[in-house]
């Protein structure tokens, strides 16, 4: 079994960093935590640590990076394809994030 | 103490140089050819210093100023051609003003781009062997201004390089430097921590206008501007919208107060943690804060970014060790060594603020060595600024 080294920023965050790069079926531990990757994950980018449904904020640092765009379960990649930005004007306008 | 240049007006040095400054792109060619016969000047070439906007034109007058009357530069030698919109007479009283020893030598008024180079010449030489006579005597490092940026940012940078320039950042504060952060686009959905830290109600408010100012401006471009300072660079090593590149941006501020909130190219009045309204564009804020008076910047890179400047040494501090290890050549900190394990940020932070010592005193930098000398000004005009 592969396990692999994340940084967790804030204990409030929903999201780990990967210090390493991730192959689906890869586990992924930080601190006192674990997650088992859904797919593979590239050096640096986001694993959800927990299911984070449409809509809902994406957490880092302690605070708000963006909403989920579509359910996003522990363990998949948190990334553009999924997640988007809550600054600009003209977003309250958007009907793709409920 | 440390060794550097004390200059007239009390400011000191860090380089001693004699600089060609065209006040218009027509002049540049005066100044490339004459730092090809004088070896030493710096010939600053730029595309600037004509345009039918009236807050163009007073900008690029207060940055020229400001880059002739940056402490590093010895004597610096204007040139213009004589019917740009920029006036070369109002740059030099401007920088006088400023106690910066200046010349102006005029294009149209000499007669032609050879005699205009002539009479560069012969003050370039001039100015080359008196600032060879000055020497470096002990000076303190309180009146040092460090300029913080980051470029070509990754998920690294705010979990190693940015966090260990803040606690650097703290440090050279508690010695008595003045630290200058910028890059207002990078403030986006971090601005709470940087209201939270202002000194008082004042500075608090001016950072969150900034930030609302800068947004809008933003939106001009596109309404849905989360996306829209964040690079494919950035996308590519993991960060993912501009509120998560903030949040690591923001920490090289470290956790002094924000002491005053400066305009574009401007000298900060006040010691300590200082905000200056600049763009993301790392050439564009760099150029800015060495106008306002930096001495010397320390730069950020996730992605590995090489640029320098004419006038102010860059010391680059990597954010992992991949990078490191591939541009060691353009890169003089590894805080990658924090995500390795190896090191601590106190251990990378007092490495940093070591290197911001010794590169005071003459160690050359990797993009002084590699010859980086990139100038650029922010895009600003009655209509706002362009980004």
């Amino acid at each position: 079994m592969i396990s692999l080294r994340a940084i967790l920023v804030d204990p409030s965050d929903n999201v780990v960093t990967l210090v390493q790069e991730g192959r689906r079926g890869d586990w992924v531990v930080w601190d006192e935590g674990r997650v088992l990757l859904n797919e593979d994950i590239p050096l640096g980018h986001k694993v959800a640590i927990y299911d984070i449904p449409k809509g809902r904020s994406v957490v880092k640092y302690g605070v708000s990076i963006g909403k989920a765009t579509a359910d996003i379960r522990q363990g998949d990649l948190v990334h553009v394809h999924n997640v988007r930005s809550e600054r600009g004007k003209g977003y309250s306008d958007d009907k793709s994030i409920s | 103490m440390i060794k550097a240049y004390l200059r007239p007006n009390g400011t000191i040095g860090v380089r001693n140089h004699v600089i060609l400054l065209p006040t218009v792109v027509c002049a540049n060619a005066v100044a490339e050819t004459v730092s090809r016969r004088v070896p030493g000047v710096i010939p600053i070439v730029h595309p600037y210093g004509c345009t039918l906007d009236p807050v163009a034109n007073t900008e690029m007058t207060t940055v020229f100023a400001g880059i002739a009357e940056n402490p590093n530069v010895y004597a610096t030698i204007l040139i213009s051609l004589g019917c740009e919109t920029v006036i070369g007479e109002e740059v030099l009283e401007k920088a006088r003003q400023m106690g910066a020893k200046c010349e102006l030598v005029t294009v149209q008024d000499e007669g032609d781009t050879f005699s205009a180079a002539d009479a560069v010449e012969k003050l370039s030489i001039g100015f080359t062997r008196e600032a060879a006579s000055v020497q470096r005597i002990d000076c303190c490092e309180a009146d040092l201004v460090i300029a913080l940026e980051c470029g070509a940012s990754d998920a690294f940078s705010g979990l190693s390089a940015n966090p260990a320039v803040g606690r650097a950042s703290d440090i050279m504060i508690d010695m008595g430097m003045t630290v200058i952060i910028s890059e207002i686009t990078e403030y986006l959905g971090a601005e709470h921590i940087a209201a939270a830290q202002a000194c008082d109600d004042e500075v608090r408010q001016r950072i969150l206008d900034l930030v609302a100012k800068t947004e809008e401006e933003l939106a001009v471009i596109d309404q849905d501007c989360g996306l829209l300072d964040i690079t494919p660079g950035n996308i590519g090593g993991g960060l993912t919208t501009i509120e998560e590149k903030s949040l690591g941006c923001i920490r090289k501020g470290g956790s002094r107060p924000y002491m005053e909130v400066v305009e574009y190219g401007k000298r900060p009045r006040k010691k300590g943690l200082v905000l200056m309204d600049t763009p993301g564009h790392d050439i564009q804020s760099l150029t800015g804060m060495v106008a306002g008076g930096a001495q010397i910047g320390v730069f950020t890179t996730g992605r590995g970014t090489p640029t320098g400047s004419p006038i102010a040494p860059i010391i680059k501090i990597a954010s992992n060790s991949t990078v490191f290890n591939r541009m060691q050549r353009n890169i003089d900190v590894n805080a990658g060594s924090i995500i390795d394990g190896d090191k601590s940020f106190d251990d990378v932070a007092q490495e940093i603020v070591s290197k911001v010592l010794e590169v005071a005193q003459g160690k050359l930098t990797a993009s002084e060595i590699a010859g980086h000398r990139e100038f650029a000004l922010r895009c600003m005009g009655s209509l706002g600024c362009i980004y």
